[in-house]
C-alpha cells in the first residue's frame, strides 16, 4: 500500500514537474513572468506606490537608449490587428529601444474587474470606458500621466480632456470619443423632416402601422429625458453637487415621457429590437455604434441616421439629451516600465493613430483635427454621434449608482405611471444624492 | 368481449405512453433543431421571428476555421481537446485508484477521511477561484494549459463514490484468491479489479472529459487576455459580445455543434458501458 502511494506521488511529482518546465520555456512572453514572479510581493510595494513610481520614473527618463522593453497590451478581439499596426509603427518611431509586445484580449469594460483579480499580471497598457475610471483610480490601479500631459490636453476634445481628469490629475489618455445613442430610421417610412420631432416620429410610425422602439427602462438612455432640461453636477472628485431634476422643468421631461409610453406606436424594448426589426416591424430606434454596420446592411438606400428628436415639453420643442462618453488608454499603477508604457499610450491616442483607428475600425475620435476631418463627417453615425453631442453631458464620472434610481423611475413610467410624478422625481433626486458617496 | 377490451385498454395506455413521450422529446430536441437551423443559416441577424432559415449555407462552417484572425476557432479546439485528454488521463487515473483504496483497504480514519472528502465535494469548486488563482500564479501556472489541466484532476479525488460502489460490489473472494496466489494489493488493482471494471472506468472518462469543455468560468479567470491559449467556452463567449454578436452569431452556433461533436463520439462508441456504469456503480453505497 505505501509503495503504490509512494509511486502515485512520485509520478505526480514529476509530472508537475515537466510542467513547470514546459511553461517556463514555450510561454515566451516574459513580461508575464517577471510581472507574476513580482506578485508575491505586491502587498508591500502597493504600500509605497508613489516613492515606486518616483524612482522608476528617474531611472526610466536617464537611461531610455538601448534597452530592451516587454509591453503587455490590452484590447478587445476586434482590435487586435489595429493594436499590432500600432506596434509596428511604434517600434519603427523608436528605434533606440527593442520593444517586445504581448497583446492579450480583454475588452474595455472587462478591464476593470481583471484588474481588481490581479494587477500584477494585468497589461501594462489597456483602454477602458471613461465612465470606469473613477473606481480605477479609486482602486489605485491608473499611473498618473506625467509625460506629454500639456499635449494630450490640447489636440484632444475639451470634454474627452475632462473625462480623463480626476481629483485635478490627468489619469489617461483620451483615445476615442465614440460612445453615445442616437437616432436609426428608416428613409421610407420617415422623411428627415420627420426625424426633427417626437411627435411626428410617433404618427408616422404609427400611420405606417410600424414603431419607434425607444428603451427608456435602460438608465443609461432613460436620462435622456431628465438631462433634457435638468443640470446634473459633479465636482472634481465626482461627487454629486448639483440636481435639478424634481422641479417644473423635470416634471414637463416626465409627462412628456409618459404621453410617448402611451403612445400606440411607442415600444419600449432593448436595442436588439432596434437593430432587428429596423426595415420590418419598426420604424426609428435609438442605439448606438455598435449597431450601424448591421442596420445599414439591412436597410441599404433606406438607411438613415441622426440626432435624437425633439419632444414636446410644457407647451414647447425641447431637444432631447444623451451621454457623451469615450475611451481611454491607461497605465498599470504596477507596471514595471512606466516611461514606456506612457510613451506608447501616447502614441497609440495620437492624432496619427486616431486617424488610423477611424480608418480601420471606424472608432470615433477624441482628437480634434481627426474629428473635424471630411472623411470622417462621411460616416453617416459617425455625423449622428458628433450633431447629438451637442446636446449630450459628459458621461465620465458616472458611475453604477447613479443608473438605479432613473433605471427604477422609467420603469414605473414604462408600466403607466399612477403616482404623483413630483414626489416620484423628489424620490429620484434624493436617492442620486444618497448614491453619491 | 373482455379481451379485446384489455386489448383496447393496453393500446390506449400505450399510445398515452407514447404520446407523452413524443412530446417530451420534441420539447427536448427543439433547441438542439434551433441551434442546428441557425448554424446553416446565411442571414447574419442573431434576432429574427422565424425559424427555417431563408437561405442554407455551410459557410458559418468554413468561416469558423478558415477566417482565424479574429477568432482563431481551430486553436481553441485543439487547446480544449488537448486540456481535456490531459486531464482526463489524470483524473480517471486518480479517480480510480482512490475510489479502490477506499473501498478495499483498511487504514485509520478512513471513514473521517471518506466523509471529508464527501463535504468537501459539496462546495462549488469557484469559491476558491481567487485563492486557486493566485495559488497558480505563484507555481507560474496562469495563462498555460497546464494551468488548466491541474485545475480539472486536482478536485478529481472528490467525486470517488460512484466509482467506490461500483469497486464495493465486486467480489472480495477474488481479492482474497488473488492474495492466495501471491498478488499485492496494487497487482489486484491493476491485473484483477481493472479488467472487471469498464463500465465505471468508461463513465469516469466521460465525466472528466466533459469538464473543460462546458467550463467557462476558470478557463476565463486562468486565462485572462491571453487568446491563443483559451478554450472553446471562453472563446465562443467572446463572440456574442455586443460589438460582435450582429456579424459572428450564426457562426457562434456551427461553433457550438463543432464543439459538441467530440462529446458526441466518444459518448456513441462508450454509451452501453456508461448506461451499465451509473446503475452498477449506484447499487451499493
Amino acid at each position: 500500500m505505501k509503495r503504490t502511494l509512494a509511486i502515485a506521488l512520485a509520478l505526480m511529482l514529476a509530472l508537475f514537474a515537466l510542467a513547470g518546465c514546459g511553461t517556463d520555456t514555450d510561454s515566451g512572453s516574459s513580461s508575464n513572468s517577471g510581472n507574476s514572479s513580482n506578485s508575491g510581493s505586491s502587498t508591500t510595494d502597493s504600500g509605497s506606490s508613489t516613492a515606486d513610481s518616483g524612482t522608476s520614473t528617474d531611472s526610466g527618463t536617464a537611461a531610455n537608449d538601448g534597452e530592451t522593453v516587454d509591453l503587455l497590451v490590452w484590447g478587445p478581439q476586434e482590435d487586435q490587428e489595429f493594436l499590432a499596426v500600432v506596434a509596428e509603427r511604434f517600434k519603427a518611431a523608436n528605434p533606440q529601444n527593442t520593444y517586445n509586445f504581448t497583446f492579450g484580449v480583454v475588452k474595455e469594460d472587462e478591464v476593470k474587474s481583471r484588474l481588481g483579480e490581479d494587477i500584477t499580471s494585468g497589461a501594462d497598457v489597456f483602454r477602458l470606458p471613461d465612465d470606469q475610471m473613477r473606481d480605477l483610480v479609486n482602486s489605485g490601479s491608473l499611473y498618473e500621466i506625467t509625460r506629454n500631459a500639456d499635449n494630450v490636453k490640447s489636440r484632444n476634445a475639451q470634454s474627452s480632456v475632462e473625462g480623463a481628469i480626476l481629483g485635478g490629475k490627468l489619469m489617461g489618455y483620451p483615445s476615442a470619443a465614440d460612445n453615445g445613442y442616437y437616432l436609426y430610421y428608416d428613409k421610407s417610412v420617415l422623411s428627415d423632416e420627420d426625424v426633427k420631432t417626437l411627435d411626428a416620429i410617433l404618427e408616422k410610425s404609427a400611420a405606417a402601422g410600424k414603431k419607434l422602439v425607444y428603451p427608456i427602462t435602460i438608465g443609461w438612455v432613460g436620462y435622456s429625458w431628465l438631462l433634457a432640461q435638468g443640470t446634473f453636477e459633479f465636482d472634481g472628485d465626482g461627487k454629486l453637487t448639483d440636481c435639478d431634476f424634481n422641479n417644473a422643468d423635470g416634471v414637463a421631461a416626465i409627462e412628456a415621457a409618459v404621453a410617448m409610453v402611451a403612445h400606440s406606436a411607442f415600444l419600449n424594448g432593448d436595442f436588439d429590437q432596434v437593430s432587428s426589426g429596423l426595415g420590418d416591424t419598426v420604424a426609428a430606434g435609438v442605439g448606438g455604434g455598435w449597431m450601424a454596420d448591421a442596420i445599414q446592411e439591412k436597410l441599404g438606400d433606406n438607411y438613415g441616421v441622426t440626432k435624437l428628436p425633439t419632444a414636446t415639453m410644457g407647451g414647447k420643442q425641447v431637444q432631447l439629451s444623451s451621454w457623451a462618453g469615450g475611451k481611454i488608454v491607461g497605465v498599470n499603477s504596477h507596471t514595471q516600465v512606466p516611461v514606456h508604457a506612457m510613451d506608447f499610450a501616447d502614441f497609440l491616442t495620437s492624432e496619427e493613430m486616431q486617424q488610423l483607428a477611424f480608418e480601420m475600425r471606424q472608432t470615433g475620435p477624441s482628437n480634434i483635427n481627426v474629428a473635424n476631418s471630411d472623411a470622417l463627417k462621411g460616416v453617416p453615425h459617425l455625423a449622428a454621434l458628433a450633431y447629438q453631442a451637442q446636446f449630450a453631458q459628459v458621461q465620465a464620472k458616472m458611475s453604477d449608482p447613479y443608473w438605479s434610481p432613473v433605471e427604477a423611475l422609467m420603469q414605473e413610467i414604462n408600466a403607466g405611471l399612477t403616482g404623483d410624478v413630483q414626489s416620484a422625481l423628489n424620490a429620484v433626486v434624493e436617492q442620486l444624492f444618497l448614491a453619491n458617496g | 368481449m373482455s379481451n379485446f377490451k384489455r386489448f383496447l385498454k393496453h393500446e390506449v395506455v400505450d399510445f398515452l405512453y407514447h404520446l407523452l413521450l413524443a412530446v417530451m422529446s420534441v420539447i427536448w430536441l427543439l433547441p438542439v433543431a434551433w441551434l442546428i437551423l441557425n448554424s446553416l443559416r446565411l442571414e447574419k441577424d442573431p434576432y429574427i421571428a422565424y425559424i427555417l432559415p431563408k437561405t442554407f449555407t455551410l459557410q458559418n462552417y468554413v468561416n469558423l476555421f478558415t477566417n482565424t484572425r479574429d477568432f482563431d476557432f481551430p486553436r481553441w479546439f485543439m487547446n480544449t481537446l488537448t486540456v481535456a485528454i490531459f486531464s482526463c488521463l489524470i483524473s480517471t487515473l486518480l479517480i480510480l485508484m482512490i475510489s479502490y483504496t477506499l473501498s478495499r483497504l483498511r487504514f485509520p480514519a478512513r471513514r473521517l477521511y471518506m466523509n471529508i472528502l464527501l463535504i468537501l465535494g459539496m462546495f462549488p469548486g469557484f469559491m476558491a477561484m481567487v485563492a486557486v488563482y493566485h495559488l497558480l500564479n505563484l507555481m507560474n501556472l496562469t495563462q498555460t494549459l497546464t494551468g488548466l489541466v491541474v485545475i480539472y484532476s486536482s478536485g478529481a479525488a472528490l467525486t470517488y463514490y460512484v466509482a467506490k460502489g461500483f469497486f464495493d460490489t465486486i467480489p472480495r473472494s477474488l481479492d482474497e484468491a488473488a492474495t492466495l496466489d501471491g498478488a499485492s494489493k496494487n497487482t489486484i488493482f491493476w491485473r484483477i479489479t481493472l479488467p472487471m471494471s469498464r463500465p465505471i472506468i468508461t463513465y469516469t472518462i466521460i465525466l472528466t472529459f466533459i469538464a473543460p469543455w462546458v467550463d467557462f468560468i476558470f478557463a476565463n479567470v486562468i486565462m485572462r487576455g491571453k487568446s491563443d491559449k483559451w478554450t472553446v467556452a471562453v472563446g465562443l463567449r467572446n463572440m456574442i459580445e455586443r460589438n460582435n454578436v450582429l456579424e459572428y452569431f450564426t457562426q457562434f452556433c456551427a461553433g457550438i455543434v463543432v464543439v459538441s461533436i467530440p462529446l458526441v463520439i466518444l459518448f456513441m462508441l462508450t454509451q452501453k458501458n456508461y448506461v451499465a456504469g451509473v446503475t452498477s456503480g449506484s447499487t451499493k453505497g
